[in-house]
């Protein structure tokens, strides 16, 4: 087990833009911490130069007490799972899980004591002799983390190792690596672009964005207070609503005018100009008056309603989330929305959160 | 009760069909016509060997032996050494194999995997040579192996031939397919790098082995002229060399050396049809 620390890392190509713009995070012992954000936002790449597979272009990796930058990939103590498992064709399932322990010198009943250790956690056992052709995608997937077990790392990583699972199953593989870690303690590092993956494993999430990291913190500090529109718009399903506000400064509170001509007072702010308005929608409700609106659809999730409702004027239309026995009102129907102020988000003119003092 | 289609939807379906006939039996014509021209010089060398009296050369060639019989292989077995040119023709073809898959694999895999400067031009060098007939190279092999005392040895004849363009493409492209991510989880267990290429990319480039594997054995048994440069005495002959002992300055039996030929082919024809699988897989790897 380890402390990782990365200290102002960069990557750039050699004939290629920067990927890693200056990345700096500590991550604790026994931690289970998850690398989230869209495709080429560069939490794959974090990953690879962790575990050596990708140069560091400057700036420094500590795992547990040592500068790793140099140290080659199976001396760094970290065991990787990658997202298409990487399971060497050619050798059986023990052969498999056996291969790093060989490379490394083992001796045979180490070895054998190892592989069962971890068939028996993973519950493999019986496919041991087995080829991975010969095995189904949940099932590969295990021996991948059984090969990652069986060098008792001190950090594991996990590149998006559920996005080839189907659903059911990957919800399965969710609850068991949470249990795993629990079980081993192990600090791990989880690459996901499934924000649903991020909120419900990671004992802390890193928000990832075009090389840099946009925010850190335990997924409800994130979902609840958003560093900034790109965190409050990337977690969260259906996204966070946003509206163009103009706002001015009223004594304690924020006076804020909606894009329909609406006023709202938000305690507690004190901003004033072009600004953005973030509101969740389990924070809109339908109600007797309030922002005028035009329903456009109602899913039906089984546990809870979302409806799309357009306001006047605006492109994208709002996301409300109502219980499943809530009264909806139809598609194509007009209706008014209320707006839970105490829960609203104000962003300014730079993407950044207006922090909004205790009301 | 059987459904019958709308009549012009019948006859639509009837039109495609003869179509259909027409351009499988225009195929069929056509290859069987490729395969009577490539196959007739063997058939007819065979027919030459098993007849034991009548004229060779009359018109048209007969497509069947006249009195059929053994007696010309048997001559063969009488005139020349078979069995000792068979075995250096197999160990010829065998060192061949051996050392070009070595050579030909461990000079492809950093080309297909690593980057270094250059890499481009090395390899753009290597196909290069593929245009050159190989015989340009007999002088200059010719002199380096001299040079090295190798004359007259199995070493001289094998040794220049190892390092096939042929053979680092075929297994270059094969290492290529090799996903990178088995090579980053190897690099993660600890595989250094000729680990990474004993461990990984040579199990997984099977298939590729074997084409090479059969295409440098029939190439290193059926050679003739560098062999016979190189080799003086006719103890150390290959089989496809010895051979044409049988058509000495003055005699010239050509259904005792068509015999020959026969028992030259033999061997390798038997080893290609057991194993055309792999050859046409590897090349169809190879084109894609």
């Amino acid at each position: 087990m380890a402390e990782l620390k990365l200290k102002q890392i960069k990557k750039t190509y050699d004939e290629g833009p920067t990927v890693i713009h200056g990345v700096d995070l500590d991550i604790r012992d026994g931690e289970f911490m998850v690398f989230v954000g869209p495709s080429g936002c560069g939490k794959s790449t974090m990953m690879r130069m962790i575990a050596g597979l990708e140069d560091i272009s400057a700036g420094e990796v500590w795992i547990g007490d040592t500068l790793a930058n140099d140290v080659p990939p199976a001396k760094r103590g970290v065991a990787m799972v990658f997202q298409s498992y990487a399971l060497y064709p050619h050798m059986t399932v023990r052969e498999n899980m056996a291969f790093g322990l060989k490379l490394a010198g083992k001796s045979k009943k180490d070895i054998d004591d190892a592989v069962t250790r971890a068939s028996d956690i993973l519950q493999i056992g019986h496919l041991l002799e087995r080829k991975p052709k010969a095995l189904s995608g949940g099932q590969r997937q295990r021996v991948a983390i059984g090969r990652a077990i069986v060098r008792k790392p001190d950090v594991f990583l996990f590149d998006e190792p559920l996005s080839n699972l189907d659903a059911a199953l990957r919800v399965q593989m969710r609850i068991e690596l949470t249990r795993l870690h629990q079980d081993l303690g192990s600090t791990m590092i989880y690459v996901t672009h499934d924000q649903v993956e991020a909120m419900t494993m990671g004992d802390r999430i890193a928000v990832f964005n075009a090389g840099r990291i946009e925010q850190v913190g335990t997924p409800l500090a994130l979902y609840q207070h958003p560093a900034n529109l790109f965190v409050a718009g990337f977690l969260g399903s259906p996204k966070m609503n946003f509206l163009p506000v103009s706002a001015s400064i009223f004594g304690h509170s924020t006076s804020i005018r909606l894009p329909g001509g609406e006023l709202l007072t938000l305690p507690g702010a004190r901003a004033e100009g072009e600004l953005t308005l973030g509101i969740r929608a389990e924070h809109l409700r339908f109600a007797e008056h309030g922002v005028p609106v035009m329903v456009e659809l109602v899913e039906h999730l089984g546990d809870v309603q979302i409806v799309y409702a357009r306001a006047a004027g605006q492109n994208e239309p709002l996301a409300v989330k109502l219980g499943s026995d809530s009264p909806a009102p139809a598609s194509g129907s007009r209706a008014w929305l209320a707006i839970d102020t105490a829960q609203c988000h104000l962003f300014g003119p730079d993407g950044q959160a207006i922090r909004r003092t205790e009301h | 009760m059987e459904k019958t289609l709308p009549m012009p939807l019948a006859a639509t379906a009837k039109k495609i069909n003869m179509n259909k006939l027409a351009k499988h039996t225009l195929h069929y014509l056509v290859l069987t016509l490729l395969a009577v021209i490539t196959v007739y010089p063997f058939w007819w060398t065979l027919v030459t060997a098993l007849s034991t009296s009548g004229d060779v050369f009359t018109y048209p060639p007969r497509m069947w032996p006249e009195n059929p019989g053994l007696d010309n292989f048997i001559e063969v077995f009488k005139t020349i050494d078979v069995i000792a040119f068979y075995k250096n023709s197999i160990i010829i073809s065998v060192l061949t194999v051996a050392g070009t898959l070595l050579v030909c694999s461990m000079a492809a895999y950093p080309l297909a995997r690593m980057q270094f400067p250059g890499r481009n031009i090395v390899f753009g060098a290597i196909l290069a040579t593929m245009i050159l007939p190989s015989e340009v190279n007999f002088l200059v092999n010719f002199i380096t192996v001299s040079k090295l005392g190798m004359g007259d040895t199995y070493t001289g004849v094998v040794l220049p031939g190892l390092a096939g363009a042929v053979g680092i493409f075929l297994m270059k492209q094969a290492f290529e397919a090799v996903p990178n991510d088995l090579v980053d989880a190897a690099r993660v267990d600890g595989a250094t790098e000729w680990q990474i290429f004993w461990h990984i990319m040579l199990p997984l480039a099977r298939p590729a082995l074997a084409a090479l594997t059969i295409l440098t054995l029939v190439a290193a048994w059926n050679q003739y002229i560098w062999p016979s440069i190189v080799m003086a005495s006719p103890d150390k002959f290959p089989l496809s060399v010895g051979v044409l002992y049988l058509s000495g300055a003055f005699s010239f039996k050509i259904r005792v050396v068509a015999a020959g030929a026969v028992l030259t082919v033999l061997p390798i024809l038997m080893v290609f049809l057991f194993t055309q699988r792999y050859f046409l897989r590897g090349f169809d790897g190879a084109v894609k």
